[in-house]
């Protein structure tokens, strides 16, 4: 008797188990049913959850350098202009009125540079360093303030990897100087106080500008050509390369976030193998515990209900 | 030789019958009884007629019998079974407990779930990330904070769980205790009634019983051993020393401290050195098992707050405040230290005060935040040789494999006790049907030997009244 009852107290359980398994779709539901497959799938839950992170920080960073890649288009769309501006104002003399309005021109277009300097993605100047509280770049009359810093923003883009987000202001603009008295690290495009002439850095985009506008505006034509339009070359060249090394950062950027994507099928496929059930299996399963439950329900009835007492009048 | 003889003969017979069917009865009716054991009425012939002698009448046929007797009422028991069932009772009881406070200790961890800690600590390097991206925004900080504040509350809350599932298994241990004693002193009782009883010279049986089923409960809490004396008493050891003796109980008595449990007697306050059953996994449970997980967490709040707090310090807030701790920091003496796991005031108070930059002034620098978040894949436990997430994992993969080695043990314990229950129950147990045949037996025995004495009847009242008229 105390069998038939345990018997069946073990169908049902099997059965309650399986119905557990079939309404929660996963295999294990506590450590002690299969440590190994709980721990198996803790490790890859966590790795897919280091992964997402890697792919939001992929896509932060993809955002960020798409953002300085459109500006720097356009600065460099703006130094070409300048450039046909120093062509068209080296090649012969001007009259006064002509070169006065090529350099209100040029003027303009620094202001527009100035704007594009100061661009910011979400709120963050693009070209500022660390220095994001404050626009980076100020013009009082003729003086070009930078007020931005060398940091460099790295983003964890993988286990192994870091990536350098942000392009220096400094790289596309001029030197950065730090004040032998405060320390404090500024970069000045006016002449004073500058450090010698590194190649494509120069001595300040924006002061260039200014001599190229002084230059126009005073008809000298030998400085022009011999000077200014190899600077101003120099200048356009230095945004090219950096254009270029963005790119590249930027393939690199979407190669990673595309394995990341494989990866991560990968991992949930695993995972899956490890957590979810067979559901084809695991219903026919429950189809023949059940009737196996039904079997033992059955046979109890048999087994309890005749005694003796039955045939004994 | 009485003319009346064949009458005795047939009330002997009727009245042994008649004994035999009431011990039947007393079966049916006890059918259901827990830890009842069949009984048998014991029949024998009783004494011939005539006693051997030297004036015994010559050329008789020989000796003629004089009917039946029940001579004893016997108890239907296979002691062996019975120490067999004990011993393994007693390793059942063990791992049961342990599976229980096991199956309990994986409620308080919920892994795997989408609320266990080890999602928490994903989410809370997650948002050191976030910070890292977004050093001078508001909106990140304050998450930032209360994920970790998530997490500090969360691993509080488990570590708080197990010492409440600790307190429990500490009644427990009272509680079983407190058994024990209950179970001895009834064995004493009896153990004098049963003397009592069999200084008549007569079967306690139903007491036999019930001393046995006090026997049975008190294996599942502890090891015990028997000693059967010859006037019926039965003496237990439990432990190293006697539990019960004659008349006379030992307590035990349950000592928990706050580290540990143990039993010890009374008597002189000696340990009791008890082995298996119930009350050893509680105290393991108690003194080891549990204080192992909660050791777990206290391992990782330690190196997680000297890490983080570590890096933490050397950063600047948006404030350009430096040297704050992110975590309040461990004070030694604070233990255990989960208890005191939580942020430090200065983080709780402004949301500033998150260090993510290297420098002051440098709003839009995350580095800081950086080096913390790749904390996360640094190898910082257990002597820089795992990292955090696989040191937790680690600790739930021992409690899988504990749970399953404990839940694997209660199945092949229970078998083997169900296994010996089914045959002492093949033994001992009633059978209704076997029962029912026996009483037809009786019944039909008890009948013929009511014809034999009507028989006889008729022959006398031929004898005594149609004889000489």
């Amino acid at each position: 008797m105390e069998t038939v009852q345990r018997n069946m107290h073990l169908n049902l359980q099997r059965m309650n188990r399986l119905h557990e398994q079939l309404s929660s779709g996963r295999k294990v539901s506590r450590p002690s049913e299969d440590a190994v497959a709980v721990t198996r799938s803790m490790a890859l839950t966590s790795a897919l959850s280091r992964n997402e992170q890697f792919v939001r920080n992929i896509d932060d960073s993809l955002s960020w350098t798409g953002a300085t890649e459109a500006t720097l288009g356009n600065i460099s769309a703006l130094l070409q202009r300048v450039r046909e501006q120093v062509v068209h104002g080296a090649s012969q003399a001007h009259p006064p009125t002509a070169r006065e309005a090529i350099a209100a021109e040029i003027d303009q277009l620094l202001n527009h540079l100035l704007e594009l300097a100061n661009m910011e993605h979400n709120g963050r100047p693009l070209f500022a360093g660390f220095g994001t509280s404050v626009p980076p770049y100020t013009r009082t009359g003729d003086t070009f303030t930078y007020r931005g810093d060398n940091g460099t923003m790295l983003h964890e883009v993988s286990a192994f990897a870091t990536v350098e987000v942000n392009v220096h202001g400094s790289a596309l603009f001029g030197n950065v100087h730090r004040d032998a008295v405060t320390g404090i690290r500024v970069v000045r495009f006016d002449s004073t106080g500058l450090e010698p002439d590194v190649v494509g850095r120069g001595i300040g985009v924006f002061h260039r500008l200014l001599e190229v506008r002084d230059a126009i505006r005073g008809g000298d034509v030998n400085v022009l050509s011999r000077t200014l339009l190899p600077e101003v070359d120099k200048i356009v060249n230095n945004v090219l390369i950096q254009r270029s090394l963005l790119g590249a950062r930027t393939n690199r950027l979407e190669a990673g976030r595309q394995r990341f994507g494989m990866e991560e099928l990968n991992i949930r496929e695993l995972r899956s193998r490890v957590e979810d059930i067979d559901l084809a299996r695991q219903l026919t399963e429950f189809k023949m515990q059940e009737s196996i439950y039904q079997a033992s329900l059955a046979t109890a009835a048999r087994v309890i209900t005749p005694t003796l007492l039955q045939f004994l009048s | 030789m009485s003319a009346f003889f064949g009458l005795h003969v047939a009330r002997r017979a009727m009245m042994a019958q008649q004994r035999a069917m009431e011990v039947t009865g007393h079966n049916v009716a006890n059918a259901n009884t827990p830890g009842f054991s069949r009984q048998q009425a014991q029949m024998a012939p009783s004494a011939p007629f005539p006693y051997p002698a030297a004036n015994a009448p010559a050329g008789s046929p020989g000796q003629l019998g004089s009917g039946v007797d029940v001579t004893s009422i016997r108890r239907v028991r296979d002691s062996f079974l019975d120490h067999q069932f004990r011993g393994a009772t007693q390793t059942l009881g063990y791992w049961e407990a342990r599976r229980d406070v096991l199956s309990q200790l994986e409620m308080v961890f919920l892994e795997p779930s989408e609320n266990g800690l080890s999602r928490l600590l994903s989410e809370f390097w997650g948002a050191w990330h976030e910070l890292n991206k977004n050093p001078e925004s508001m909106p990140v900080r304050i998450p930032l904070r209360e994920k970790a504040r998530d997490l500090t509350d969360t691993v509080r809350l488990m570590y708080n769980n197990i010492e409440d599932l600790r307190q429990g298994v500490a009644l427990d241990i009272n509680t079983k205790v407190a058994e024990v004693n209950s179970l001895s002193r009834q064995l004493v009782d009896l153990n004098q009634q049963i003397v009592r009883v069999s200084a008549l010279g007569q079967q306690p049986n139903d007491l036999l019983d019930q001393r046995d089923l006090l026997l049975d409960r008190l294996s599942r809490r502890l090891n015990i051993a028997l000693a059967h004396k010859p006037n019926g008493t039965v003496e237990v050891h439990a432990g190293n020393r006697v539990l019960v003796q004659e008349s006379q109980a030992f307590t035990l008595r349950a000592e928990v401290g706050t580290v540990s449990a143990g039993i010890t007697w009374e008597k002189n306050g000696q340990p009791a050195g008890i082995r298996d059953g119930d009350l050893q996994a509680l105290l393991d449970a108690y003194s080891t098992l549990l204080p192992a997980y909660q050791n777990g967490l206290n391992e990782l709040v330690r190196t997680l707050t000297e890490r983080v707090n570590i890096v933490h310090r050397g950063g600047f807030g948006l404030n350009n405040v430096t040297g704050i701790n992110f975590f309040a920091p461990i004070v030694p003496g604070e233990v255990p230290e989960t208890v005191f796991f939580r942020l430090s005031s200065e983080v709780l108070a402004d949301v500033n005060n998150i260090a993510a930059a290297s420098a002051a002034n440098w709003p839009g620098d995350g580095s800081v935040a950086l080096t913390i978040a790749r904390l996360r894949a640094g190898r910082t436990m257990q002597g820089n040789t795992v990292t955090f997430e696989n040191y937790y994992q680690n600790l739930l993969a021992r409690l899988g494999t504990e749970g399953e080695e404990a839940g694997r043990l209660v199945n092949l314990q229970g078998q083997l006790v169900r296994s010996l229950e089914i045959r002492r129950e093949e033994a001992a147990g009633v059978s209704l049907d076997e029962e029912m045949l026996n009483l037809v037996q009786f019944q039909h025995a008890y009948q013929a030997a009511a014809r034999f004495a009507s028989v006889v009847d008729e022959m006398l009242d031929v004898l005594i009244n149609r004889t000489f008229r």
